[in-house]
């Protein structure tokens, strides 16, 4: 049988002062993808081996990862002969290639992540637009895997000032539904949207095809009409 | 590319019909404990038919928040039987001192083929007594399992011994029950049962655990809206 050699970075900070790579020997079938590697690691050569899955079937945006440098998640991206396994950049790591969700997941409380609304629909079945409803259903297909967080250069910059694309996403899928009463310009404003430097890394490696930046740019003009500007700050809006 | 290269088919556990008992409001038999979605049981009858899970989660979802939301206005905190807290963080200790022994992911894995081979598709009164008494194997191999990572921080491999004691409670029920329903109905085949059993079987069995026993019960099935028809297989 064919085998992949694979360097993984190993770091347990509970016993080691320092992660180290170390290099497996596994069987190889064109057509598995690394999630499998990743799985044949734990279960056959050593199982304190760290990873989060769970669907493999890129719906949980558990089982993100750099392969190779590249981060997507490990369920979708085949495996090849050689490859380098590494946890994602910009998130403290918990153990091996576990990041610490919850860093980020901090991050969100105080978005308000629901549909705000007080008015009752006055026709039922409440009608939406076909327009307005493909943009939040690109939006919601977001599963918060982070893996533009890990390429992200303002994220990385001044996580303080800046949500990140993860984050902006989230919100966006509530602030372009006609139905959301929630002023979200401000949250935008104060989540640091004019912090992105509108690089596009997000949109290249999101594995859903959702563009953080178009919707960074949707929200910033938005923020313009109202005459808010990078250099206003949130209190100098006017109505 | 499925034009022009072959695409990978294999047959999978699609969706689970039994699952948790629940009221109008979603809420289970452990008070405050609500269940939604897929987790329930008996929202569709003996067959889950395409498209009709989103349904069940909009109208459980929106059911279950409201009855949850109404519930925790009325209570300030859900009581947690202290003696169960203790056997379970007992039962996680003794996983993490053991040395040696059988690791969860294997149990985990027996496990799986067991069910797929004995109770999966199709069905018979002697795979069923089969898996049973399989399953009592496993079930003994629950106190031997060890982990290879000792550490109580993100430990996915305790979270997995310790989901192996309820994935057996779980799968001594499916197969109790299939034993139980000799006939075909839905989702579930008997090859030894062909025939679906009105007169017998146009029921829900209802199982619920008191210490560490499994009780079988029947329970009618609401047909006020519904006909049934006898279906051949």
């Amino acid at each position: 049988m064919e085998q992949a050699t694979v360097t993984v970075f190993r770091y347990n900070p509970e016993t080691d002062k320092q992660p180290h790579y170390e290099t497996y020997k596994i069987p190889f079938e064109p057509g598995i993808f690394v999630l499998d590697v990743a799985a044949y690691i734990h279960e056959k050569i050593d199982g304190s081996f760290s990873f989060y899955s769970s669907c493999r079937n890129s719906h949980c945006g558990l089982c993100g990862a750099k392969v190779n440098g590249k981060p997507g998640l490990m369920c979708r991206e085949l495996a090849t002969r050689e490859m380098t396994l590494e946890p994602l950049s910009n998130l403290s790591v918990i153990r091996d290639l576990m990041i610490d969700r919850q860093e980020y997941e901090e991050c969100m409380v105080g978005l308000r992540l629901f549909l705000e609304r007080v008015k009752e629909p006055t026709v039922q079945p409440e009608k939406i637009k076909r327009e307005d409803m493909d943009l939040f259903k690109v939006a919601s297909r977001c599963v918060e895997c982070y893996v533009c967080i890990s390429v992200c250069p303002a994220f990385q910059e001044n996580r303080h000032e800046f949500l990140g694309p993860a984050g902006i996403v989230q919100m966006s899928r509530h602030a372009v539904d006609p139905r959301d009463e929630l002023n979200r310009e401000i949250i935008a404003y104060s989540s640091g949207v004019f912090k992105c430097t509108l690089c596009g890394k997000c949109d290249i490696v999101c594995p859903h095809g959702i563009s953080p930046k178009k919707y960074i740019e949707r929200l910033r003009a938005k923020l313009g009409e109202k005459g808010l500007t990078p250099s206003d700050k949130p209190a100098d809006e006017k109505d | 590319d499925p034009e022009k290269d072959y695409l990978e088919v294999a047959p999978t556990c699609h969706f689970f019909m039994g699952g948790a008992k629940v009221d109008e409001n979603w809420q289970s038999t452990v008070g405050g404990l609500f269940v939604v979605g897929e987790n329930a049981a008996g929202i569709h009858g003996a067959n889950r038919l395409g498209q009709n899970a989103l349904a069940d989660i909009l109208v459980s979802g929106r059911r279950a928040g409201q009855g949850a939301a109404l519930l925790s206005a009325r209570i300030n905190q859900a009581p947690v039987d202290p003696r169960e807290a203790q056997i379970t963080s007992k039962k996680a200790s003794r996983v993490l001192s053991r040395n040696k022994g059988v690791r969860p992911i294997t149990l985990r894995n027996r496990l799986r083929h067991l069910m797929w081979d004995k109770a999966g598709v199709y069905r018979t009164g002697d795979s069923l007594k089969d898996a049973l008494n399989e399953l009592e194997e496993l079930k003994s191999d629950l106190e031997r399992q060890s982990l290879a990572l000792n550490s109580r921080h993100y430990n996915q491999e305790l979270v997995e011994g310790l989901e192996n004691h309820f994935l057996i409670t779980t799968a001594k029920c499916v197969i109790e029950a299939a034993l139980q329903r000799t006939e075909s109905r839905g989702a579930h085949v008997r090859e030894d049962h062909p025939e679906t059993d009105n007169d017998k079987w146009l029921k829900h069995i209802v199982i619920h655990q008191t210490n560490g026993k499994l009780n079988m019960e029947n329970a009618p099935i609401d047909l006020r809206e519904i006909t049934p028809l006898e279906e051949n297989f």
